[in-house]
């Protein structure tokens, strides 16, 4: 109440920023609704406004063979990634906020490497260690390489939460008498599951949704948005604006999902300040 | 400390006790003998090791060298849930996921105890806590009290010798602080465990305590029973923390060798018999907690008192208790803190009044 | 009681082969750069600097990174700015648009933009549906779009580091300012803004290290008339399976990147040190 009053006694924002912030806005919610308007447009030149509304593009995007197999690809790749990553994390997480030991802030820095490496210089470097050592599987190069990129964000989020749980409630297990092991799967565990939660949908966004990476490393069939691009360089209809528009709804429902758990503001902080 | 008390079922011996964390000592050689049954304070600033003496019994900060005995058996090395301890943390510990009734089940579960025995324990702990009817709720949805109640009940169901609490009521507010440490007192006193309470809190340790043990830097400054400490404090240190907070500078007497008197501000006193130092040597300082001295009247003439003259340079009102802030005639403040007693001949003193400090010698202790 | 060190490896084991596969891509990349065969070992990087066409897309992709920055960073002041100064709930909304899009897929994002600004897009529509213009604005497949697509994926980054530091910037100092009589713009001017300087650094160096390493975005929406040197280090390697000239444009761009990005925060530290 009283932080109320002293805002409206203070003077208002101006006009500038305020209309610099909305221009902002504007730049990052327009796309998206023009996406999901086109989805629905029956002309297949893609062209706004829409003349009517169809579904026949969605029916396309879940007809065509290439698309289901990208999204079975990608949804794969993602989930196999995202449990490798958040069980290493997570790992990783334990050992440098429960323990003190020489070169630990050194760790931290080191395995936080891959998210401030340019992409390309990771791609094409995975390429040419693949290449040099002749590792042709390439759904197994792809999730090695996802699992290095995506480790960091799993490590974030679960160093954040784990922050948040007092090591006393550890150290009264074992005083009742549980080992490590126990005290974490019995107690660490369940209190830090929100985290964990949230490292693998976090882990699985960031795996399903990369490209560059993936780019250099793909043979033959690729990942969804592999595909998209494909598609995107010959075809102007609007299959892929139908795609976008699902994937949009997939995204909200992981954000709210997040949002539930863990809180969607927390996780702002851990990914807007990498380091 | 007898060997017979030291094998007894509930006795903490420490025996030059050496801790260090990341290469810093922080407990320098620490002795002390608990006997069973008895409620043992370890009281000091922030700091000064007694939570790392605390978590060393517990098994939880390792012990560099010496040792420490629990029911007359070299701990060590053991693990904490074989030492026979209960602890109770600071922050509760509560596991936050798991309901009031599998709380308190936890430690009996990892020792194998089940079914039907496990359940009458903890109904037995649940009514002894006054928990009933809560066994379902989760932590945060207890009130701070009944948390407290929880903690104590999961440390507590395992029947340990020793029940160690690292300030447990560090989270609470005043009024309800005092009523868990009647209720702990009394709950120690009930079931006959030794108890080792850390607190930084004076007048938390002198009303629970049989034993206080005042510790300063990893060392123990003082061990003795809340009057032995409050009383006669042994150095300047446990002196300072229990309260005598005016020091004076004083004077030799005119016949200089007169080691029972000295002159304070120009006005010869009377030295009391409490003393920290060689006793032999003049007094070049005293000290006097203010609850002690007293604006002097006309009816305190006797010759057994003190009186310094003195110029009133505050007041500070406090409801129950006044403080006067009184400057002396060579410029040494002292603090006089009276009874607010409404009709009290002092409670309209103003600051500029001048007036005279009364105390009795013996309340006084001769600094050498 | 003190844990074992066997204890402490187990936990960290996988998470140190991950930094010894990262390690050994990246040490493959910079060997690569130096394989030349016959040739000096610095051929890859002699060509690269001796030839204008591959300066030139250093120097581009500086200064598509620079007016990214620019955009970004001002448009994010101003999100930020007026989101510590909204009602809750439109605080909240704000982040779940900033949220969203930092998890929707980016290929798509990037299409959507297409959708958007393109010839035949909504805005060109628009504006030649209501007589403004004759012919069709160039918005997209040119730097200006390029700039455009990147602040649009960028915007997140640019907001959170300068959010988290205005918010610790107590009101009680901007009351205090207006107390003693300063209007809203002297306030902002030599209050608000020169506390946040940390804020902005932190947000410069993201968005332009995020900038400079971008893939997708300059591939689809550079149209093949503004190669980054991403995209130049992407069709060495696959077009031509120039492995090492492709290693060298991305270790020289990352290298003076960093360099760069170094020279500005001993210059901000000097400053904030300064003041």
């Amino acid at each position: 109440m009283s932080a109320a009053t002293t805002r409206s006694l203070l003077p208002g924002l101006g006009v500038s920023p305020v209309l610099l912030a909305i221009a902002g806005c504007a730049l990052l919610v327009l796309p998206q609704l023009v996406v999901i308007i086109t989805s629905i447009d029956p002309s297949p030149a893609a062209i706004f406004p829409p003349k009517g509304i169809s579904f026949e593009w969605y029916a396309n995007a879940f007809t065509r063979p290439a698309f289901r197999e990208a999204l079975l690809l990608s949804v794969i790749i993602a989930t196999v990634t995202a449990a490798i990553a958040t069980t290493i994390g997570t790992m990783a997480a334990v050992l440098v906020v429960r323990h003190r030991f020489v070169g630990r802030r050194a760790l931290i820095a080191a395995l936080q490497l891959p998210m401030l490496i340019p992409e390309v210089m990771l791609g094409l470097g995975f390429l040419i260690l693949f290449s040099n050592v002749g590792m042709r599987a390439t759904l197994f190069n792809i999730m090695l390489a996802h699992v290095v990129i995506t480790m960091p964000f799993a490590l974030r989020v679960i160093i954040a939460n784990l922050q948040t749980v007092s090591v006393s409630i550890e150290e009264a297990a074992q005083v009742l008498g549980a080992g490590p092991i126990t005290s974490f799967v019995r107690v660490t565990l369940p209190v830090i599951q929100s985290g964990v939660v949230s490292a693998l949908i976090f882990s699985f966004i960031v795996s399903f949704d990369n490209f560059t990476v993936t780019a250099f490393l793909v043979t033959g069939r690729g990942t969804l948005p592999i595909e998209i691009y494909a598609y995107i360089r010959t075809e102007s209809d609007p299959t892929i604006a139908a795609i976008s528009t699902l994937l949009i709804a997939v995204s909200i429902v992981g954000i709210l999902a997040i949002e539930r758990i863990l809180g969607i503001e927390r996780l702002s902080r851990v990914e807007g300040t990498p380091l | 400390m007898t060997p017979a008390a030291s094998g007894a079922r509930g006795a903490v011996t420490l025996d030059s006790v050496v801790i260090s964390y990341a290469a810093e000592r922080v407990v320098h050689g620490v002795s002390l003998a608990v006997a069973p049954g008895e409620f043992v304070c370890l009281l000091g600033p922030s700091g000064c090791g007694k939570t790392t003496t605390l978590r060393a019994i517990a098994g939880l900060a390792p012990v560099e060298s010496g040792t420490i005995a629990i029911d007359g058996v070299v701990a060590n090395t053991m693990p904490p849930h074989l030492r026979g301890i209960g602890m109770v943390f600071q922050d509760l510990a509560l596991f936050p996921h798991m309901t009031v009734y599998r709380n308190i089940a936890f430690g009996l579960t990892l020792r194998g105890v089940d079914g039907a025995a496990a359940q009458k324990q903890i109904r037995d702990m649940l009514a002894l806590l006054r928990l009933d009817g809560l066994e379902n709720r989760l932590p945060r949805q207890l009130s701070g009290g009944q948390q407290q109640r929880v903690a104590l009940a999961r440390s507590l169901v395992v029947n340990p010798s020793v029940l160690l609490l690292d300030e447990p009521f560090a989270a609470l507010d005043r009024k309800l602080r005092e009523e868990m440490r009647r209720e702990i007192r009394q709950l120690q006193r009930q079931l006959g465990i030794t108890a080792v309470f850390v607190t930084h809190d004076q007048e938390e340790a002198l009303t629970m305590a049989d034993r206080v043990v005042v510790m300063n830097k990893g060392v123990i400054e003082q061990v003795g029973t809340p009057s032995e400490v409050y009383e006669a404090p042994a150095n300047r240190f446990v002196m300072g923390f229990v309260g005598f907070s005016n020091v004076l500078r004083t004077d030799a007497p005119a016949a200089g060798n007169d080691i029972d008197h000295c002159l304070i501000a120009g006005t010869l006193c009377q030295l009391g018999t409490r003393s920290i130092g060689t006793r032999s040597d003049r007094a070049t300082e005293v000290a006097i907690r203010p609850e002690r001295a007293w604006i002097a009247g006309v009816a305190d003439d006797a010759d057994a008192i003190n009186r310094v003259p003195g110029t009133v340079r505050g007041v500070a009102y406090e409801g129950a208790m006044l403080t006067f802030d009184i400057v002396l005639a060579d410029g040494q403040q002292v603090l006089v803190r009276e009874q607010n007693a409404g009709r009290s001949k002092h409670s309209s003193r103003m600051a500029g009044e001048c007036v005279e400090i009364a105390w009795y010698p013996d309340d006084a202790v001769r600094l050498h | 009681m003190p844990v074992k060190l066997s204890a402490r490896l187990s936990l960290a084991a996988p998470a140190l082969v991950l930094l010894a596969l990262l390690a050994l891509a990246l040490s493959s990349l910079v060997a690569s750069s130096f394989a030349t065969g016959s040739a000096p070992w610095y051929a890859h990087y002699r060509k690269f600097l001796g030839e204008d066409v591959y300066v030139a897309y250093i120097v581009r992709s500086f200064r598509v990174a620079a007016w990214t920055t620019l955009f970004a960073v001002t448009i994010g002041y101003a999100i930020a700015y007026v989101m510590t100064r909204v009602p809750r709930t439109l605080r909240r909304l704000i982040v779940m648009v900033l949220v969203l899009q930092f998890f929707s897929v980016s290929i798509t994002r990037i299409y959507s933009i297409i959708l958007l600004l393109g010839n035949n897009g909504a805005v060109n529509r628009a504006l030649l549906g209501s007589g403004v213009i004759d012919a069709p604005l160039r918005l997209i497949y040119n730097e200006l779009g390029v700039v455009i697509g990147l602040v649009n994926a960028a915007l997140p980054f640019a907001v959170f580091p300068i959010l988290s530091v205005l918010e610790r910037i107590p009101s009680s100092l901007r009351e205090a300012a207006y107390t003693l009589g300063a209007r809203r713009g002297t306030t902002f001017w030599h209050v608000t803004l020169p506390l946040s300087v940390p804020g902005i650094a932190a947000s410069v160096v993201i968005v332009f290290l995020f900038s400079l390493g971008a893939f997708a975005t300059p591939l689809l929406l550079g149209g093949g008339f503004v190669d980054l040197i991403s995209v130049f280090s992407y069709e060495q390697a696959i077009n031509f399976s120039n492995y090492g000239f492709a290693a060298a444009g991305a270790i020289v761009s990352t290298l003076l990147g960093l360099v760069l990005v170094y020279l500005f925060t001993v210059l901000v530290d000097r400053r904030v040190a300064a003041t």
